[in-house]
């Protein structure tokens, strides 16, 4: 009915744009703080049977792994992180599998103890808005034989009040393989090269004040060298050259469910996923984890996983015959397996840092003779200022 | 799986999608509630799950692989 | 499902004036949404003072006459650009380059300025003397300045309350210095009361309003005043002539969605009641006005 009179409707306009430059108020900026953690990890894989060995040493993989890393704002919407991984490891691995004397699958293991170390950089470079953030993010890993750069972008935005997310990301790496001792073991790859390019979507809700639950779907592929380097089959009697398809697409989906239980002062974690490929491995994963708050500075979880998977199409712990397709693979990870762990993880936080301790027992059962077991126990410090 | 995935979601759904307020939101602050509350160590495990187990998934980062045996 | 929600009150000072914060949330919550905001304005405390030699203000002041032109960051931009409208719609009377007429008029020492002191300042005030192609700003003449300080507090009072509406508060207000803004009423849906000062008696109210949401701003020749021989001069400057303009009110109260609306008008409204009484009440707004009388009129129905 009544006209807007002209100086309200000239001072509106003048506020309604002053509104518009305004900066919004962040919602939750990078921290603005630097923060250093470090984490030593043993991992110790268990000896197997001596009735399932052949040849060669029972004794599997020790690797001490350091992972450092170091978050530091750059400006007021924006912060670099560097994280570094450094591994040493020995031990003998499982090299091939032969049928013995009642035709049962037993498994040779490398003479020679192998010593390797493995080092990784990172760097990940984050920029903040209020609606959104994204991510750029570097890395590098070298080991004697296997040298691999990936780069990975991703972003999050923040919808409907910042109680939606949506997230996506892009990430690949170039690989090259280049197998030690390739002219004492002929048929050994030297100059191989691996790339994979992935991305993934993901979506989270705030469900209610105590409940956070995410799903994420993931595709990737990964092209050239898939083989082995260093695991043989046994064919007919035959040892030949661990040999993959050079393909591979990969389909992921994951849920991840967060539940706050006030009267516990706990939360819970529920995490599934499914992961599928065209080689007709497809797996599935369980992950329960209680977060138990005691007192206000310690936290107790326990947790447990379930992982099943199946075996790859061209997958035999030995072959009798040769396959029309030329694909062979022994490997232990190729072959239908279920394997449960169980953590416990004991955390203190003090007034300037954190210290916590996780301890993992992993075992898997299924029919190939070389199945993993491992412990691992590690330690993580950490602070911020 | 991906249905019981979906089925999943929407169960949680169910129970009401009131739009939670700001305030509201302590208990999902606390570091406990996060997707990922101390990344090294789901790093460290993810590293050795990758490594020994078939699965290929794809997550936020880089994607920088090694050698595994 | 909801907590329990508290009344959380703060009182602090900024920007010269005292600040009240008041608010419905649950406990736990109350420190960080009082951080965020006071974050907030002591970003624009900081950015706008003419007290801090840092400030986007006093960097603007201090290149005067210079021949340095000053690019601005959008908030600025929205100001200044602000600023020129408020310039246009009070004819002039509303001018932020009006700051040197401080050096002539002291009010605390009783005293009129001398002719000379006025003619010399004269020269450097007047808003269409500035240099403005947007986002380029500059004052061509040594001695010149500006000063947000007209607005800029309730610009803020609008910005506080945005953060905390984002933050989830319902009930509420925010109150810089009687420049003020209620979020929602209380929980119970009952309004706040918002005392009006009376214009001759300090820290009494010479009416109540109760207020459910909405800014609310008062302008008055109270503020900073000096009387000389039973007349009254105000800091209300006419930026034309140098002297306080004779309003016929002693105050004015305006009500309207947000604070810098609600000042600008009774800022405007009181500068032009010397030669214009209808202005007010043919600005579309919710008004009280005290006359000199101390005479209540206005739109606003009144309850006591």
């Amino acid at each position: 009915m009544q006209e807007k009179k002209p100086a309200l409707a000239a001072l509106s306009t003048a506020a309604m744009l002053l509104n518009s430059l305004a900066p919004v108020a962040n919602a939750n900026p990078p921290d603005q703080k630097t923060s250093v953690d470090y984490r030593y990890t043993n991992y110790k894989e268990g000896a197997l049977e001596p009735s399932k060995v052949a040849e060669g040493s029972t004794e599997r993989y020790t690797i001490d792994i350091h992972q450092v890393k170091v978050k530091t704002p750059v400006a007021g919407d924006t912060e670099l992180t560097f994280s570094g991984q450094f591994e040493t490891l020995s031990g003998a691995s499982p090299w091939y599998v032969l049928p013995n004397a009642d035709g049962e699958a037993v498994q040779v293991m490398t003479g020679a103890t192998i010593d390797e170390s493995r080092a990784e950089a990172g760097l990940d470079f984050r920029s903040y808005n209020e609606r959104s953030e994204s991510t750029l993010s570097v890395s590098y890993s070298g080991e004697n034989d296997y040298t691999s750069f990936g780069f990975g972008y991703g972003g999050q935005w923040r919808l409907n009040k910042n109680t939606s997310t949506l997230s996506w990301g892009l990430n690949g790496s170039k690989d090259y393989v280049d197998a030690t001792d390739a002219e004492l073991y002929p048929g050994r790859p030297t100059e191989e090269t691996k790339n994979r390019l992935g991305g993934y979507l993901g979506f989270s809700q705030v469900m209610t004040k105590n409940r956070l639950v995410g799903i994420t779907l993931g595709v990737s592929n990964l092209e050239g060298y898939l083989s082995d380097p260093y695991k043989l089959a046994w064919v007919a009697g035959d040892i030949i050259q661990d040999s993959r398809p050079t393909s591979q697409n990969n389909v992921n989906a994951a849920l991840r469910w967060r539940e706050f239980v006030p009267a516990a002062n706990a939360a819970l974690h529920v995490d599934i996923g499914y992961y599928s490929n065209d080689w007709e491995i497809s797996s599935g994963t369980v992950d329960l984890a209680w977060y138990q708050n005691i007192a206000s500075n310690w936290q107790v979880v326990p947790s447990l996983r379930y992982y099943n998977q199946s075996a790859a199409v061209f997958y035999q712990p030995f072959y009798n015959q040769d396959r029309a397709d030329g694909f062979y693979s022994s490997d232990y990870r190729l072959s239908e397996f279920s394997a449960v762990s169980a953590r416990l993880k004991v955390a203190r936080t003090f007034d300037r840092f954190y210290l916590n301790f996780l301890y993992e027992n992993y075992s898997a059962s299924g029919d190939h003779p070389a199945l993993l077991s491992f412990d691992l126990l590690s330690l993580g410090i950490g602070t911020d200022f | 799986m991906k249905k019981v995935l979906l089925l999943i979601l929407l169960a949680a759904c169910a129970q009401g999608c009131s739009q939670v307020k700001a305030w509201e939101r302590g208990n999902l602050a606390k570091a406990e509630m996060a997707f990922s509350p101390d990344p090294l160590e789901d790093k460290i495990r993810n590293h050795v799950y990758h490594s020994k187990e078939a699965s290929q998934t794809v997550g936020a980062g880089a994607g920088g692989g090694c050698g595994c045996n | 499902m909801s907590q329990a929600l508290q009344l959380h009150s703060h009182r602090f000072k900024a920007m010269g004036s005292p600040c009240e914060l008041q608010y419905y949330a649950p406990a736990e919550t109350a420190g960080l949404i009082f951080t965020t905001t006071r974050k907030r304005l002591n970003q624009l405390e900081q950015k706008y003072s003419r007290y801090l030699p840092k400030s986007v203000t006093s960097q603007i002041n201090s290149s005067a006459g210079s021949g340095e032109t000053i690019e601005v960051d959008n908030e600025t931009l929205g100001l200044l650009h602000y600023a020129d409208t408020l310039h246009k719609q009070s004819d002039g009377l509303f001018d932020i380059t009006s700051g040197p007429l401080r050096q002539a008029w002291n009010f605390r020492s009783g005293k009129l300025p001398s002719r000379e002191k006025l003619d010399a300042l004269l020269p450097l005030i007047g808003w269409q003397k500035a240099e403005w192609n947007p986002p380029h700003f500059a004052l061509p003449l040594r001695g010149m300045e500006i000063d947000f300080g007209g607005f800029v507090k309730e610009y803020a009072a609008d910005q506080l309350a945005q953060i905390l509406t984002g933050q989830g508060i319902e009930h509420g207000l925010v109150n810089l210095g009687g420049d003020l803004v209620i979020i929602g009423p209380h929980p119970d849906d009952s309004p706040w009361q918002v005392g009006i000062q009376h214009p001759r008696k300090t820290n009494e109210a010479i009416v109540q309003l109760p207020l459910h949401r909405g800014a609310i701003a008062t302008s008055g020749d109270y503020e900073r005043f000096m009387l000389i021989e039973g007349n009254r001069y105000s800091h209300l400057l006419n930026p034309c002539s140098g002297w306080p303009v004779k309003p016929t009110y002693a105050a004015v109260t305006v009500i309207a969605e947000q604070c810098l609306i609600a000042g600008s008008f009774s800022s405007i409204a009181m500068l032009k009641s010397e030669h214009d009484q209808d202005w007010l009440s043919n600005s579309g707004l919710a008004y009280l006005s005290v006359d000199q009388k101390m005479q209540l009129s206005g739109n606003i129905i009144e309850t006591r």
